[in-house]
């Protein structure tokens, strides 16, 4: 079962197979936990939303289109308004966080330590990469997501979010811009 | 060649066709521009990278598995089934239209074009009743087919929710 294809497995799924439900999970799990986790920003929430998911799979399992769909592309529509839905609930807030309160964080560098690679491991560069994320407005942060640590095509990320790929491209530009200012303005601002 | 970063994220990506690619990598090296742009995109994405991959609760899938009977009956609950409730509801609104209609036709009688009205032989055979009927079921047909492409689109708009 292991080997056979996300349609054959989902068509087993169809008939309330939970094996066929298991190895699909196993499969993606980690992407659409990664992909909740760097969109929210909150391992909690990431968590739920990855069980909601699967749920939604297992019980919109006729929803699926066996003859020409893409499962991957499926579950990632599904993921993705899963998380759109409970970001908007009035319960969570974006946490805007000002540049000068990170940049007050920073220890003093050294010349040598000028690439913001080198220096960002003196300064917790996990929490910064995390935080200028967190700062960028959703559309921005989705793009960069689903582009870069998912590994998408833009095609795929044109079905999966019902936008233009030119837009898409346009969102990512702005989007990466952004996330050069938040994470450190001064080594980027030759850059782009 | 012109400046264009779109084409750039495609290289970048590796989405571009060979030939894109090719024609991509000929500009890139006469163009400071582009190279500074492929550089910068090369910047952020060592840098992005360098967050490490995350890993949800190990016993996240028995929880989603324990969580499925508990929304199983409630999808149960929703199969259609027979209810008495409609057809009083149908019966009840059937008398009460007869009802309307057996006052208004002895004020139809009344208006001043029902004498030329009963000329024509079908309204002289349905007489008032049948004529308050006619009228009703119209107008009823009328609202009804304007309505129907708005109760159309709405179905289908909820039908197409995930």
């Amino acid at each position: 079962m292991e080997k056979s294809s996300d349609k054959e497995l989902m068509n087993l799924v169809l008939k309330k197979n939970s094996r066929a439900f298991k190895v699909l999970y196993q499969r993606y799990e980690l992407a659409i936990f990664n992909f909740i986790f760097r969109y929210t920003s909150s391992r909690e929430i990431a968590q739920d939303l990855l069980q909601e998911t699967f749920t939604r799979v297992w019980f919109a399992a006729h929803l699926f289109d066996y003859e020409g769909g893409n499962f991957r592309g499926w579950l990632y529509t599904i993921a993705l308004n899963t998380t759109r839905n409970e970001m908007s609930k009035k319960r969570y807030t974006y946490q805007y966080l000002d540049v000068a309160e990170i940049k007050g964080k920073q220890e003093p560098v050294h010349p040598e330590t000028e690439r913001p690679d080198s220096r960002m491991e003196n300064l917790d560069l996990k929490e910064k990469i995390e935080q200028a994320l967190e700062k960028l407005k959703p559309h921005f942060r989705e793009i960069i997501v689903l582009k870069h640590f998912q590994q998408l095509k833009f095609k795929e990320i044109a079905e999966i979010t019902k936008t233009p790929e030119s837009t898409l491209k346009a969102r990512f530009h702005r989007g990466i811009e952004q996330l050069r200012k938040h994470l450190d303005p001064k080594e980027f601002s030759d850059a782009a | 060649m012109q400046h264009n970063k779109n084409s750039l994220l495609k290289l970048f990506y590796q989405e571009a066709s060979p030939q894109e690619a090719s024609e991509l990598q000929k500009h890139l090296t006469d163009c400071t521009e582009c190279q500074k742009y492929m550089q910068f995109l090369n910047r952020m994405g060592m840098t992005l990278d360098k967050l490490p991959e995350e890993r949800p609760l190990s016993n996240t899938f028995e929880r989603i598995m324990e969580n499925i009977p508990e929304r199983q009956p409630r999808t149960a609950f929703v199969q259609p089934a027979i209810s008495a409730a409609p057809f009083f509801k149908i019966a009840f609104s059937i008398g009460l239209i007869v009802l309307l209609i057996y006052f208004a036709q002895s004020k139809i009688s009344l208006l001043p074009i029902w004498d030329s009205l009963q000329e024509f032989w079908l309204i002289d055979a349905i007489g008032g009743f049948g004529f308050m009927m006619l009228i009703f079921f119209t107008v009823g047909t009328f609202i009804t087919l304007s309505l129907s492409p708005i109760l159309y689109f709405d179905m289908h708009r909820k039908a197409l929710r995930l």
